[in-house]
Order: C-alpha cells, then structure tokens, then sequence
C-alpha cells in the first residue's frame, strides 16, 4: 500500500473519530494512542468502527475488534479487508 | 398455548408455534427459527452436552458471541439440568489479558466444570481454562451439530438452579447470583402476563441486549419465549456499530416491545439522520422499555421529541427498575402510562433526606418514576436501622417477593449482608410517591457505566499503581454524564513536576487494566483526600470537591484534564 493511499484511510478515520462525540483531531502524532487517549470509550470506538466499516463497505469481524485499540489498529485491521 | 410453566425447560419444550419464533440478524443475512424448531434443537443440544460427559449440576461458562449459538446452548444446558453461566465476550477493543483474567476468576468462582465457546474464542478459552482447575469439558459451539444418542433428558424441578448471573463487570471476588427455575419463571411471567401482557398475536420485538446480560436473556428473550411471541435479535455489535439499526429494525418488523438501557435512547437520538427520521413508522412500538441504569430524564424528552414525528408515542415509555438479585424486574411502569417525573428540590433532599416538590426550577433534581412493584412483590423503604420510612422519605430500597433469588454463589458473607430473612437489601437509594418508586441514588458505591457494574476499589488499586500518584490518596466515582454515568478519578499527587502527564498516564492504566475509559481525572491539592477508613466518605468528600471545581470550571465532558 503506497503511503498516498495511508493517508487517505488515516484522514477516514480521522474524520469518523470527529464526528463521535468526545473525538478530537486524530494525526500522525496520535494514531498509536489507545481510543481511550483520545478521548473515545467503548461505545464511541465502536461507533468509529461502524463509520468506516460503512465508508468503505467492508466487514470487521468480532475477532478482529478484540485486537484493535488504536487508531493504527484500525487502519491495519481495514488494510487487510481493502489490499 | 402460553401458560405459567414451572420451569424454563418446561416453557421451552413447550414450543409448538411453528409460524412464529426467533430471527437472528446477522451481518450475512437474517435465519430464521420457529419456537417448534427451537424446541427440537434444544433437546439435540441438551443431549449433546450430556453426550459430552456434562452432568445436570454442572456449570457450564458460555462464552459465545453469536447470538443463535448462545441461545440454543443456554437452552440447550437448561433443559439437559446443566447449569450455565452467562459471560461476557470479549467485545472491548484491546485488553484480552484484562478479559482472560476477570474470565478465569468467574469460572474459579462458579467452580465450572466446563466452556461452552464460540469457535474463534476457542484459542482464548484455552488459554482461560488453563487457569481454572475445575474445567474438564471444552465445547466449541459449531462442534455441537451432530445427532446424539436418544439420552433421557433430567427432570429439571423449580426450585433447581436454572442459571448463575455474575454481576460485576471488574472486581477481584466477582459474585454469582443464583437463579432458581422458580425465581426466573415469577419475574419472566410477571412480566410477560401482568405488566407488559403480551399477545403473541399482535406483539412482537425487536432486541440488540446482549443475551449474555440480564435485560437482553431474561427480558427480551425468555418473556417473548414464553409467551411463543416473535424475536428479531440484532447483534449487540451491530448496534454499538450503527446505533440506528436498533430504531430500523423496528420500523421495519412493525415491533411493539423493545428494552434498551438509557444510553441507547441517547445516542440514537443524536445519530438519527433526517432521511431516516422522515422514513420510519414507529407507531406500533407500544412497549419502550429502560433500565438497567439510571434514568436521565432528559434523554427520553429529547428522544420523544426527534421521534414524535415518525408515530413514536410518549406513552410506549416503560421505565424500570431492577437487578439480577432479584432475578430481573423489581419495578416497572404499567403498560401505557408513559414517563411520571417530578421536581425534587435538591437541597432538601441531601440535607434531609425529603423528597420535597422544588419551588422553583433552579432548584431542582428531575427525577424519573420507575413504576411499582411487580404483583405479588413488596418493596419498602428502610433507614439504617431497617425500620421503614414514611412516604416521600429517602432510604435503602428493599423488596421481597417470589422473584428475588437464593443469593450468591459458595458466598454465605455476600449473601447474609445482602439477602436477610426474605428482603433482598438493594443497596440503592430511593422513595415512595404516590405508590411510584423514584430511584435517587446508590448505598452501594457502585459505578455503573453504559449498563455494567464496577467496584470503586479495583480502579483505585489500578490507579494507585501509577508513578506519582500520592499513596492511599485516590478514589474512584461516578458523574452524570449526557448519556450516564462517567468515570472519575481524583487523585493527590506525589511529584509536581510529573503532573502534567500524570491524568494521561492514570487514565492510560485504567484502560491497559481493567479496559474501562476515564472521563476525568482531578488532581486534588495535598491532604484534601482524607485518611478515613471509610472508602465512601473519602469518595463522598472528593466528589464535592470535585463537583466545585466542575461548576467553576463551568465544563465538563473534556477528556482528562487537570483541575486544581
């Protein structure tokens, strides 16, 4: 995956975590805190987790929830559904 | 056709309807199941578990997060007289070697003999059952299909366990509440005849609970169960995902009877895009249940009023009240009658203990009625002592009645403190008025958040281990938030120069811990915590402070801050 198409999957989430409630500004400097961190609880990262599920169309299983906790978590967990 | 069964395995062997049943909304697609299949299925399962070397007696962990497995599992236990012991998967993000501790020192608890697991979890249960001495059976759900031999099924009577319900979400002695057939089948048909008096032919529902929880299992599960009334259960994730697919599915079956603790009420309120709003029909939906945490009254004003255009009545609003001790309901608001608040003014009612009609807005707590008691219950109001208050005066919570369980699991302490000589001590706070019970506040220091209960101590024992923070000096509590109850941690520091980092560094602990999010923590000055044997005065005299600080503050919701 190029570094272009990163970008674009961090500025995804990036905008789901804004449009959460308690979300702040998600960027490089903070995509390996815990959601917590960042100011989201369980039910505001799931509700994260939908938001790109629905902006990309795919699918992450319960599994694959239990080993994300941060935001680059996430973006390696959608990697392996977009390559 | 639905009568009052003596057991949950005689109501589930009773299933014949073979148009009506449960329907499991996956992401993959809907299946579809009649109560006379599910009865078939359930005696397959129950005579696999038997087959499998389990006995009746035995207690079986479920940890299975699908929706299908769990319930012909749970049933299937049931019926073979094997007892299971609902838990949690692991849904939070992170933090496994947190679940797989708090999962073993269940199982320890309820001395299981066997798992009953989701195949993707098998790994994790491994790696749990090595911790737990007693188990010798591990059953993977989708293993469970094959046909046993025709075993004789036990006599399942009511007065044998019929489930253990653990109740607390973090604790090191987590507590099993034991759960006769009797005690579950008085609640579930209390429910289901006398309060929300389903009809099969016109009631049917709609249930994202997790039916590892209380609400979801007995509430949204075993009363339409017994009642062969129809069930659409949405994954738990598929709400937390897509909170409005709660309100979708509704308007889509046409459902009359959903529960959902407060916080869903919330966010589907602040998520419902104006499309959906102009789309649904929600005008059958004559059953909107909440509970199993405390009720913000203006959360379910603010959702009357964004729904009120899609047919949702004000009057489908059924508040309650109740608690796995006394196996589910305790209170509940009759069919129809919509939400009762009442003004209470705030200072009579800490200073005094009155509940007193407030003069003016200003002044006053909007508190919710929850309703009254089930029939053939009692509650009282008590003060220390145990004598009973008059009306409009605060104090403990106590009920008796048919629905309230046997008490904890191999814990004769817990129990005798909590259930005396029939009266199940709620550890709540509350009144009476008017005959309608309104829930105040808590004895119990219990933080509960988005519908699970914590104990202060382990979050302070958690926080206490961070670099800087003062020893002795932290205690955990619980604000009102928008959507509940939020965590807070006010702590003394040690080090004044590592402060800055040091709510970042509590808050991170927490979480790596025990998987819980931290809405705030306050640095209070040196010495403010006292040094008091009492946990509850400390916790009380650091959430005053803590509350000044807030109003002078004039924010609250930011993530961890510092305060001083």
């Amino acid at each position: 995956m190029s570094e272009e198409d990163k970008g674009s999957l961090l500025a995804i989430v990036a905008r789901a975590v804004r449009e959460v409630d308690g979300g702040v500004e998600v960027d490089s400097t903070s995509v390996d805190r815990d959601f917590s961190e960042i100011g989201l609880d369980s039910v505001g990262a799931l509700d994260v987790v939908g938001r790109v599920e629905r902006a990309l169309g795919i699918h992450l299983s319960d599994e694959e929830l239990t080993r994300i906790a941060s935001v680059s978590d996430l973006i390696r967990a959608i990697r392996g559904h977009t390559a | 056709m639905s009568a009052r069964y003596p057991t949950l395995a005689a109501a589930v062997m009773a299933g014949t309807a073979k148009d009506r049943g449960v329907r499991f909304r996956e992401p993959d697609g809907e299946r579809a199941m009649s109560y006379a299949e599910l009865a078939s299925e359930v005696r397959r399962v129950a005579r696999v578990l038997l087959d499998r070397g389990l006995r009746p007696g035995d207690r079986l962990g479920m940890l299975v997060s699908d929706n299908r497995d769990f319930l012909t599992g749970f049933l299937g236990a049931i019926c073979g007289g094997v007892v299971p012991v609902p838990m949690y998967p692991p849904l939070m993000l992170g933090g496994l070697d947190v679940y797989v501790q708090s999962a073993a020192r269940i199982l320890v608890n309820a001395e299981a003999r066997g798992v009953f697991a989701s195949r993707a979890l098998v790994p994790l249960v491994a790696d749990i059952a090595g911790r737990v001495p007693s188990i010798d059976v591990v059953l993977e759900a989708e293993e469970c299909s094959y046909c046993p031999p025709d075993l004789a099924l036990p006599d399942v009577q009511p007065d044998h366990l019929a489930f253990l319900q653990f109740t607390s979400g973090t604790t090191s002695a987590p507590k099993g509440v034991m759960v006769t057939h009797r005690a579950l089948m008085a609640n579930a048909s209390a429910l289901a005849f006398d309060v929300l008096r389903v009809d099969p032919r016109r009631d049917w529902g709609v249930s994202w609970l997790p039916m590892y929880h209380d609400m979801g299992l007995i509430g949204m599960t075993i009363v339409p169960l017994i009642m062969q009334a129809s069930m659409w259960f949405l994954p738990p994730l598929t709400f937390l995902k897509a909170p409005t697919s709660w309100i979708e599915a509704i308007h889509e079956v046409g459902a009359s009877i959903s529960f959902a603790p407060n916080f869903a009420y919330s966010l589907v309120t602040r998520r419902a895009t104006e499309a959906q709003l102009g789309r649904w029909n929600l005008s059958r939906w004559r059953v909107a249940g909440c509970g199993a945490e405390l009720i913000n009254p203006k959360t379910l004003v603010a959702f009357q009023e964004k729904l009120a255009r899609c047919g949702f009545r004000p009057s489908a609003f059924l508040p309650c009240y109740g608690m796995a001790e006394a196996t589910l309901a305790i209170t509940m608001t009759p069919v129809d009658e919509g939400m009762t608040t009442i003004p209470i003014d705030r200072a009579r009612l800490a200073e005094t203990g009155t509940a007193v009609r407030a003069t003016e807005p200003a002044s006053a707590l909007e508190l919710v009625s929850c309703g009254c008691p089930l029939p053939g219950h009692e509650v009282w109001i008590v003060d220390d002592a145990g004598t009973d208050v008059p009306e409009g005066h605060v104090g403990e919570i106590t009920v008796r009645g048919p629905s309230i369980t046997t008490g904890y699991f191999e814990d004769p302490v817990a129990t005798a403190s909590t259930f005396r000589n029939g009266w199940l001590h709620t550890g709540d706070l509350g009144f009476i008025r008017d005959g309608l019970l309104y829930v105040s506040g808590r004895q119990k220091e219990l933080i509960i958040l988005n519908g699970r209960n914590y104990h202060p101590e382990p979050i302070e024992w958690a926080a206490a281990e961070v670099e800087g923070v003062r020893r002795g000096a932290v205690v955990a509590f619980s604000r009102v938030g928008a959507d509940g109850e939020q965590l807070v941690i006010a702590l003394e520091s040690s080090n004044e120069t590592a402060e800055e980092t040091l709510p970042r560094r509590v808050a991170k602990k927490i979480r790596g811990d025990l998987g819980l999010h931290v809405s705030d923590v306050f640095i209070v000055p040196p010495r403010s915590i006292p040094k008091t044997t009492s946990g509850k005065l400390r916790r009380n005299h650091a959430r005053a402070l803590y509350l000044g600080a807030l109003a002078a503050r004039g924010q609250d919701g930011q993530p961890p801050s510092v305060v001083r």
